[in-house]
């Protein structure tokens, strides 16, 4: 037997420990060892190692899956959730019934037009398009406040108008370098931050 | 109930968690807690460092779960962080040690290093513990690529093919790798082997 092939039974070896070998190529392992005593004794010393690695787990402390969910912080992607839409599904469904209540006894006075929960819907419907409207409003004098500073702070004096210039510039400037940052640099911030990201 | 569990992929229980079922991520705990552990603390070489370390990442991968791959297995996510994780810490530690230059205390060789034994002859107990500081001393003197294999396939229990994604080589050279550090691993324990 040459020594390539007394190589190769020795790495079979220890593929069977991981259980890697065919049955073809158990068998002619089992073979070869009967007639090999010195991969006899490799196959026992490598037993004995594997024994020995095997006995030196060591066991998890008591409660330490509980431990770990006890620790459990609301992750971001729990908002996405259905449980959330659930929760607001079950607030509108209250916020129709309620309405349906007091528009119900509201329009028993009226001619009954509409069936409650209709008037109901119908309210609720009105509510949310003012709040729309409202925040509609809000958002409009908001801009035209912003306008207005910027206008004031243009039409200044000069220096003013030029460090609020420098300023803006500075700070593309600084947005447009994150964006830029070579693809390691973010791959590396990633794996030493919170993102374990497989790629 | 049990027995339903443990039929139960890795992929069925993220999936039941991302959809808002949070007890199955225990389930996942479960499964990997001792592997997970034991792979720490042969790194660490501390145990109560190694549960806060595994506790750790757990809850790092729990935050981070709607990004699983699923072309992945779970266990190669996992130890991925983990190892990371340890990494970090071992700089830190060596960060810690140089700047208050104190012996190998920091290294955390607090008597951890027994075999659990149920022996309760004083002379099993020496034995075990003789022999699981040979076998840590043996997995110390390996390089580390060698021991970083031998941790991970012995403790972590990935297949081979596991280990070589998460270690982003061929298969074939993780096989011949990992045969070179068991080879080398078993020249090391021979004097423990032979008895």
């Amino acid at each position: 037997m040459n020594s390539d092939d007394h190589n190769t039974y020795l790495e079979w070896l220890f593929l069977e420990s991981d259980n890697l070998l065919t049955p073809g190529e158990r068998g002619r392992l089992r073979e070869h060892l009967g007639t090999c005593d010195s991969c006899e004794t490799e196959r026992q010393s490598l037993v004995a190692m594997n024994q020995i690695l095997k006995a030196s787990l060591v066991p998890v402390r008591q409660g330490f899956s509980a431990e770990v969910m006890t620790a459990l912080q609301p992750a971001g992607w729990e908002a996405k959730s259905p449980r959330t839409w659930v929760a607001a599904a079950i607030v509108l469904f209250l916020l129709t019934i309620g309405a349906a209540l007091l528009t119900g006894w509201g329009a028993m006075d009226d001619a009954p037009a509409l069936a409650p929960l209709a008037a109901a819907s119908v309210a609720v419907f009105d509510f949310l398009q003012s709040s729309a409207l409202a925040g509609a409003g809000l958002l409009s004098a908001s801009w035209r406040g912003i306008g207005l500073a910027f206008s004031t702070l243009l039409s200044g004096s000069p220096w003013t108008a030029a460090s609020f210039i420098v300023l803006v510039v500075g700070v593309d400037l600084l947005l447009l370098k994150l964006l830029l940052r070579p693809k390691g640099h973010r791959d590396s911030a990633a794996r030493s931050g919170s993102g374990p990201r497989l790629r | 109930m049990a027995s339903e569990l443990l039929h139960l992929s890795d992929l069925e229980l993220i999936t039941a968690v991302l959809q808002g079922n949070q007890e199955r991520y225990g389930d996942l705990v479960e499964r990997y807690q001792g592997r997970l552990v034991n792979y720490l603390f042969r790194l660490l070489r501390n145990l109560d460092e190694a549960h806060d370390l595994a506790q750790e990442v757990f809850l790092k991968v729990y935050q981070a779960l709607d990004r699983y791959d699923s072309r992945y297995k779970f266990s190669t996510w996992l130890f991925r962080v983990a190892r990371n994780a340890a990494i970090d810490q071992i700089r830190k530690r060596r960060v810690q040690l140089v700047s208050t230059d104190r012996g190998g205390d920091s290294d955390g060789g607090s008597g951890t290093w027994e075999f659990p034994s149920p022996d309760p002859n004083p002379y099993g107990d020496l034995r075990n513990k003789e022999r699981g500081e040979a076998l840590q001393t043996s997995i110390d003197a390996l390089p580390w690529e060698y021991r970083e294999l031998i941790l991970l396939r012995h403790f972590g229990e990935l297949s081979y093919e596991q280990i070589a994604k998460l270690k982003e080589m061929p298969l074939g050279t993780v096989k011949n790798k990992l045969f070179r550090a068991r080879q080398m691993l078993k020249v090391e324990l021979r004097g423990f082997l032979e008895n």
